[in-house]
């Protein structure tokens, strides 16, 4: 059995179609697709044999399943486990959809999705398949009216962004638009200032340093203008394409899916917590004595001057510290009381 | 303590956390295997030595079974003389002697190294006893394991080198498994030297530059007798004499039982007690009860404290710390608030009444240790040296009961001159 | 000595290294499962191993509960030396590569902690391990490091002493030893523990150097060459030469490096992996740093990731 595993997963590896054996070196428009039943690798083109005249058994040894070809997808993520857990997710989302709107307090909703990760980990795992399918079957039927209502307020409110991003799309390609036709405008000023400072110099009998100080001035005067003008455009552009309506809506948090909401929550409740001690309550805070900056010492006076010593790292204070440490290093054990037990 | 209980407060020694560096020190091995009460002690080498003298009564035993000049068992064992318990401390504390000028003056080791050797040796023979193993060998896998332990590695065959001809590179590696397992392969050893060093720089912090006006000392005069208080200056030419001066009583600590009965840091101190009293007084003194004290006033020429003497009289002067300055304050508050103010002043008098009392509770207990510690420093004896050769040869004759019995037999045959020789042998 | 031998059974080989062999093995009383590291004598002449002596000596003394527990020590009937250890069936290093596993920023913080408390009790006794890398800190079945192999450990000692500077392994090795420095600090641990800081969050070791000269390279092409300017006396040091001058990496390109590290990760790396022994931050700072009390908090250890399969 784990022999055929074996192979296939070698076919695969080496971009194989382990059912048809068709090599993606010679056959590069080969793609491999998935089916949500049984994960198992097989080409297009096999799915397209196998499974166009209706559902059946996967072809790989030793797998039972009855698969459906309009269930057969492209696999998005690179490690299988992440696939099927995403696909668990989705399937479960759309059932246990409550929002924390539908509940009192923040505990419950936490215990709530405490409950859909639990549902997620147990199908993923094959743990407790058959209660937690009942317990899925049940919640269906009990709240198959607020699933219902819950799913098309998230449709609508999906609808409603997208109809934002694409206002937001919008806004921004007109902005681009403008700034592109500012630049134009901008350069073409240039352009004439500089032929009509040439005209000048050529023509008019003015002072050459004036005709360009002028020349300077007056683009100047222009470009500004003109920026103003793009500013104002482009403030104009929020208010031509978005309603007021769109506006609050833009405000409104995306509900997204239930994990990202409780990695907030417990972001809140991590500073709820109790203190944290790196130490684990392990140190000597205290120390029974203070280092001062200068000692008299001959014997190691020399030693800290030296380049070499400095250089490793070594510091005039902290020889200071270890033989003041190993002065006091037990002072306080006195052996005749304490080790007479 | 039952076993159980043994292993669950070993089980809980070992998660407890450090908040000290006393508490540091006693998760040292030196701490937890290698420091005794005179009475463990005792116990220990009493034991060591029963154990010696059945060993080398069985090595006698053996050797009259074995022996075909029908040597019997009984009658020489009376010829064996065993080794006394306080024989046997002389021996080693002689050859620690041996260790020491070995070391420093014809090795030339430094003192890590010198301390860890004789360490090693006197931990040795709290397992095993000098009829075991003759200290003479024993020592040369001191240096060895000591010099390895310590990053100083000599060869054996350098080493055998400098201990004269009877000493083998194969005789100092012998030993090296035994040696290590009488330690229980505990070979971190902490001396007193480092601890002196931070002492000398400690010493400054506190008598210099804490205090740069001076420190008051009592004096004896000594033609009355009197006691007297005065205010000195305590520079580091002082502090530099005594460091060196008591860096020659730290050698003499490693002899004797000092390490086992006391810690590293109370060795030093004690040393510097024993150079220089005053000075180490007045350390004492301003780093354990005056300088805790959180209003330092002291520079003005107050009244202050006086440090203990400790066995001799009960004159304790208690300290007049005053609080003058914080009650004129108070005048222009109500009578309520002034009687609350009274109420908590006196209790934070209180408080410091009672901190003060422990710190001078505590200055006692280390003056006391320190004291104990001088006078065991100073009891150690080593042998004479007629004494040494006594204990030496019946070491030898323990360890080596043949080589007894081979003698006996030459003289056996040499007939008449027998009883003249036996008396000189055992004079 | 053959009876506390006769209290652990040697049961399966395990691994082995220059100067020993290790087997899994049970405590026959209580059936605990243990380690025992057997020491192969005759390697060196003069007696008991100086890596043996080095990791007894310094096990007994630092017992803490991320460094390794020796249970008891006894010599087998080939005269060996045995070691009785607490048994760790895995180490960080197979985790790092175990591409089944993801490492949360949680997790990484986590056994940084564990890490930095395992060296700061090293440091605090005075003590360099000096052998810090991910394949010597083990893991408890229980999620727990502990910092192991002693063998290349040593007192500070004192000032004057001569150090060897050919410790450590090269990929983890300080810049101050790569200069030949016979002199130095607990500093050389700590640039330990910010390699492997970095290999936590990359999953690929940071700085692997092929020779002794080459890592120099690699180092300093990473985190820029140490002038007398950031790093005074460095020119004085044995075996520093005009190398090929590299730039020291900005703050974004080291963001860029480490994308997933927040900024007082990014901090406290940099800290770690100081060029300038001096300038490096000690383990006790290390761990009062505002990486290791800001969100997320640490992992604990029974929910960090094990080994796959």
């Amino acid at each position: 059995m784990t022999e055929v595993a074996d192979s296939y997963l070698e076919d695969i590896n080496n971009d194989v179609c382990p059912i048809c054996k068709t090599d993606k070196y010679l056959n590069s428009n080969m793609k491999f697709l998935i089916n949500p039943e049984c994960y198992h690798k097989i080409c297009d083109s096999c799915v397209d044999r196998i499974f166009s005249s209706g559902p059946t058994k996967c072809p790989y040894q030793g797998c039972e399943k009855i698969l459906r070809k309009n269930k057969f997808k492209s696999q998005i993520f690179e490690d299988i486990s992440i696939e099927k857990e995403i696909d668990i997710r989705n399937s479960i989302v759309k059932i246990f959809n409550k929002t924390e709107k539908d509940f009192k307090t923040l505990e419950e909703f936490n215990a709530y999705l405490e409950k859909i990760e639990e549902i997620i980990y147990n199908i993923l795992n094959g743990v407790q398949v058959k209660e937690t399918n009942e317990y899925i079957a049940n919640y269906k039927q009990e709240n198959s009216k607020s699933i219902h209502q819950n799913n098309i307020n998230i449709q609508r409110q999906h609808d409603i962004f997208l109809k934002i991003e694409n206002k937001k799309k919008l806004i921004n390609d007109e902005k681009q638009k403008l700034s592109k036709q500012l630049i134009r405008e901008l350069q073409n000023d240039k352009k004439i200032a500089n032929q009509q400072i040439t005209n000048n110099l050529l023509n008019s009998s003015l002072d050459t340093n004036l005709i360009v100080e002028n020349a300077r001035k007056n683009l100047l005067k222009q470009s500004s203008a003109r920026r103003k003008k793009y500013i104002e455009q482009t403030k104009l552009l929020q208010e031509k394409f978005m309603s007021q309506e769109d506006l609050e809506m833009m405000n409104y948090s995306n509900p997204g899916l239930p994990g990202f909401r409780k990695h907030r929550l417990m972001q809140q409740q991590a500073t709820m917590m109790s203190p944290f001690s790196p130490f684990n309550g392990d140190r000597s805070v205290n120390l029974p004595f203070e280092v001062e900056e200068e000692y008299f010492d001959p014997y190691t006076s020399n030693v800290i001057k030296d380049a070499q010593y400095l250089a490793g790292g070594i510091r005039v204070e902290q020889i200071y510290k270890k033989s003041l440490f190993e002065a006091f290093f037990g002072l306080d054990c006195i052996i005749k009381e304490e080790k007479s037990a | 303590m039952t076993k159980k209980e043994q292993q669950k407060e070993k089980g809980d020694k070992e998660k407890k956390p450090v908040t000290t560096v006393d508490d540091l020190y006693r998760h040292s091995t030196q701490y937890r295997l290698w420091s005794f009460t005179e009475n463990q002690l005792k116990e220990r080498r009493t034991k060591v030595n029963v154990q010696g003298k059945r060993r080398a009564l069985k090595k006698l035993k053996v050797f009259c079974e074995r022996d075909d000049n029908d040597h019997k068992f009984e009658t020489s064992r009376d010829l064996l003389q065993l080794v006394s318990e306080d024989e046997e401390l002389l021996e080693v504390n002689y050859y620690v002697d041996v260790l020491q000028k070995l070391s420093s003056q014809v090795l030339k080791l430094p003192s890590q190294v010198r301390a860890t050797a004789v360490a090693f040796l006197k931990r040795f023979y709290l397992v095993h006893s000098v009829m075991e193993h003759h200290p003479k060998k024993v020592l040369a896998t001191c240096l060895f394991l000591a010099a390895k332990s310590e990053n100083c590695f000599m060869a054996p065959k350098t080493l055998a080198e400098y201990l004269g001809s009877k000493t083998t590179p194969e005789s100092i590696l012998e030993l090296e498994f035994t040696l290590v397992q009488a330690l229980s392969f505990t070979m971190l050893c902490h001396h007193p030297y480092r601890a002196l060093h931070g002492f000398l720089f400690d010493f400054q912090g506190i008598l210099i530059h804490r205090h740069p006006n001076g420190v008051v000392v009592t004096r004896k005069d000594e033609s009355t007798g009197e006691k007297k208080k005065l205010r000195i200056k305590i520079n580091k030419d002082r502090i530099m004499k005594g460091y060196v001066a008591a860096r020659e009583w730290a050698d003499v600590s490693l002899k004797g039982d000092t390490a086992f009965l006391f810690t590293p840091p109370q060795i030093a101190l004690a040393c510097f007690l024993k150079v220089d009293e005053e000075m180490t007084v007045a350390y004492l003194t301003y780093k354990f009860v005056k300088d805790q004290h959180k209003d330092r006033q002291e520079e003005g020429g107050k009244e202050e404290e006086e440090e203990e003497e400790e066995e001799d009289s009960d004159d304790e002067d208690n300290p007049e710390t005053k609080f003058d300055n914080d009650e004129e304050k108070d005048e222009n508050k109500t009578e309520e608030e002034k009687q609350k103010a009274k109420e908590v002043e006196k209790e934070k008098e209180l408080e410091k009444e009672l901190e003060k009392e422990q710190h001078i509770q505590f200055y006692k207990k280390m003056i006391k240790t320190l004291r104990s510690c001088i006078r065991t420093m100073d009891s150690v004896r080593g042998p004479t040296l007629d004494e040494a050769k006594t204990i030496d040869k019946k070491v030898h004759y323990c360890i080596n009961p043949d080589k007894l019995l081979k003698r006996k037999r030459q003289e056996g045959a040499d007939g008449g001159q027998h009883d003249a020789k036996k008396i000189k042998l055992e004079g | 000595m053959s009876d506390i031998a006769a209290n652990y059974t040697k049961e399966k080989k395990v691994g082995e290294g220059t100067y020993a062999v290790v087997y899994l093995g049970k405590q026959v009383k209580t059936k605990k499962l243990i380690a025992v590291k057997e020491i192969k004598t005759g390697m060196f002449k003069d007696g008991l191993d100086m890596s043996a002596i080095r990791e007894v000596k310094y096990l007994l003394e630092l017992r803490h509960e991320n460094i390794i527990s020796l249970l008891d020590v006894y010599s087998s009937e080939n005269g060996n030396l045995n070691l009785v250890l607490e048994f760790l069936p895995c180490d960080l290093e197979v985790l790092i590569k175990d591409k089944n596993i993801v490492f949360q920023q949680a997790d990484v913080k986590s056994w940084m902690l564990m890490i930095l408390r395992g060296v700061h009790h090293c440091h605090r006794n005075y003590i360099l391990h000096r052998d810090l890398k991910p394949n010597n800190l083990l893991i408890s079945p229980t999620g727990e490091i502990k910092i192991a192999d002693f063998g290349l450990a040593r007192s500070l000692g004192s000032p004057g002493e001569n150090l060897t500077a050919n410790v450590v392994t090269i990929w983890y090795r300080a810049p101050e030893l790569l200069f030949g420095s016979r002199h130095y600090t607990s500093s050389v641990d700590v640039w330990s523990v910010g390699i492997i800081f970095a290999e936590l969050m990359l999953r690929t070791p940071y700085l692997p150097g092929t020779s002794d000269a080459e890592q120099l390279e690699v180092t300093f092409r990473a985190l820029g060459t140490p002038t007398e300017k950031n790093w005074p006396n460095v020119s004085k040091l044995p075996w520093y030469n005009s190398l090929k001058i590299y730039p020291p990496p900005t703050r974004n390109e080291l963001k860029n490096r480490f994308i997933a590290a927040s900024g007082s990760a990014l901090d406290l790396m940099i800290s770690l992996t100081q060029l300038d022994p001096a300038k490096r931050c000690s383990c006790e700072e290390a761990l009062q740093t505002v990486y290791f009390t800001e969100f997320p908090r640490p992992t604990k250890p029974k929910d960090l990731p094990k080994k796959s399969s």
